[in-house]
């Protein structure tokens, strides 16, 4: 028998930027719990993506 | 007293603004006749009474202090149930989303909301957009406001059987393949669908991410302009929003169409358009022609195609868009379900209705590996041709005309088995969705039942100047008055 191998990585980065990838929220680790979140993160009805500059 | 309610909103902005009413008794003459005539023609899915008086009390305390106000100010509007707003409720008329308050406004709402217009609530909608009568809302009926035994169209039906029946001067709808133009055309009012990109989706709950586009429903073109110049513009939330510089819709209002270039394509004269729509689309052409403008013929011709693009890419998109919906973070969540996975199919089992069920599936299967390319790749490159026909078209001419619908408002219940049927009322509009240019749908008559019939111009990309030009000059010219109906 015959097998063709497909090999995937799942990668898993803490990126150095100061705001998440999708949003403007802070990535700051120490926090309070939920404040740093927003309508886009937490993918809410209706929020878009726009990706970090 | 005049009924402010049968005014344009211009007229009420002017009256507001010069201080010859207050913005409280237009709001109030507004939301006398929404508890007079609504329970007929059941548009509204919320009323906001208390919060639209504080909002007019608002406009009269700045106009009492001298302050500036905005483009808008005490005009009463309705907004469809997919714009999120932090007042109320957000539905898209779906269970799924019954009781769904949305953290904050959407961008068009809070561009209304600065120029002082006055929400009196929110209006019904097919189920998250789709549908062509509005039957898919799992909220309520709404009846066209010309016929009750009618439809007022879709998906924007509440939004246009408002506008008719004057129960807002504007109402703000959006729409993916015809969801603003064909309930204008079936209930006779204006529908205007920018040219996407035009006006930020952030805060609409997405349908076709690649389509849908919010727009004013209006009485009068120029309403439809002034809308404009308040919901256009680039939005650093909304990546797909375009960076232009701000302009005045109404600059070219009342402007000669003398030596402009209006083009017929071919293939939408054809055998599926009724005679009676026909022939008032044939008038309103000779309107134009009378002013000036040349008519020429053009040609579209993957345009036998666009349905079947359509209904391809939207469900795709839909599939992707729809997947939040799982009764985890908000929403419907099935309370009677043993383990997560059974909880995610009784949520979406119950709280999505036929059509949108429908949808998720098609969509979901033209995207699976093994029919990608058949079905979704193949169809992504007949819309680029589609796209290709308009540009090839636009050098020929400067304004397409064609009809918005094949026939007037249907009876309900009458095409609600049948999807394809029901799916070929958008013949018409699909196309400029698919390529990405505005349209406008105008009242051009009514037929020998007294129902209206609407006709479609369509532009260039981002040239709505030329385009609200057009149908300025149309409706100045054509003794078109539909008036209100008898409620």
């Amino acid at each position: 028998m015959e097998y063709e191998a497909v090999i995937g990585m799942e990668v898993h980065v803490q990126l150095n930027c100061k705001s998440k990838v999708f949003c403007g929220c802070s990535t700051n680790f120490d926090a309070p719990a939920n404040t740093n979140v927003c309508p886009v993160c937490l993918g809410m009805p209706g929020a878009m993506p726009v990706l970090n500059r | 007293m005049s009924n402010w309610f049968e005014k344009s909103a211009f007229e009420i902005r002017e009256a507001v603004a010069g201080g010859t009413v207050t913005a409280r008794e237009v709001a109030t003459s507004f939301l006398d006749r929404i508890d007079a005539v609504d329970e007929k023609v059941g548009a509204y899915t919320q009323v906001w009474h208390d919060e639209a008086l504080a909002q007019a009390d608002a406009v009269d305390a700045k106009i009492a202090a001298g302050k500036l106000v905005g483009a808008l100010a005490g005009v009463p509007i309705s907004l469809k149930e997919l714009i999120c707003t932090q007042s109320g409720e957000t539905t898209c008329s779906s269970k799924i989303l019954a009781g769904f308050q949305s953290p904050y406004d959407a961008t068009v709402t809070q561009k209304l909301l600065a120029d002082d217009a006055v929400v009196l609530g929110k209006v019904n909608m097919d189920e998250f957009a789709m549908g062509s009568s509005t039957e898919n809302s799992a909220v309520q009926k709404t009846s066209n406001p010309w016929d009750l035994s009618r439809v007022p169209g879709g998906s924007s039906g509440g939004s246009a059987a408002s506008v008719a029946s004057a129960t807002s001067a504007i109402s703000f709808g959006s729409d993916t393949g015809g969801s603003i133009r064909q309930p204008a055309a079936f209930c006779g009012c204006v529908g205007l669908k920018p040219t996407y990109g035009r006006v930020s989706r952030y805060g609409l709950v997405a349908f076709a991410s690649s389509l849908d586009q919010i727009g004013p429903l209006t009485r009068d073109v120029r309403d439809a302009a002034l809308a404009m110049n308040v919901i256009s513009g680039k939005d650093p939330r909304d990546a797909t929003s375009a960076d232009l510089p701000a302009e005045d819709f109404t600059k070219k209002l009342g402007d000669s169409i003398a030596g402009l270039k209006i083009g017929l394509p071919k293939e939408y004269f054809v055998d599926a358009l009724g005679s009676e729509v026909r022939a008032l689309v044939e008038k309103a052409t000779k309107v134009l022609e009378d002013q000036g403008a040349e008519i020429v013929e053009v040609s579209l011709p993957h345009t036998e195609y666009a349905v079947s693009v359509y209904y391809i890419v939207a469900p795709a998109e839909a599939s992707a868009n729809l997947a939040r919906f799982d009764g985890v973070r908000y929403g419907f969540r099935h309370p009677d379900a043993k383990n997560v996975s059974e909880m995610y199919v009784k949520t979406k089992s119950e709280g999505f209705g036929e059509e949108v069920q429908r949808r998720i599936m098609l969509g979901t299967y033209v995207l699976s590996s093994g029919y990608y390319d058949a079905y979704y790749l193949k169809a992504q490159k007949v819309r680029t041709l589609i796209t290709q026909d308009f540009d090839e078209a636009f050098k020929a001419c400067d304004i397409i005309l064609t009809p918005t619908t094949p026939s007037t408002a249907f009876t309900m219940g009458e095409k609600s088995n049948d999807p394809l049927e029901m799916y070929l009322n958008d013949i018409f509009t699909i196309s400029a969705n698919l390529a990405g240019i505005p349209g406008i749908s105008l009242p051009c008559g009514t037929s020998a039942s007294g129902l209206p019939v609407g006709f479609q111009l369509l532009s260039k990309a981002f040239d709505e100047a030329t385009l609200l030009q057009t149908a300025h000059c149309y409706e100045q010219h054509a003794d078109v008055n539909l008036g209100i109906p008898n409620l």
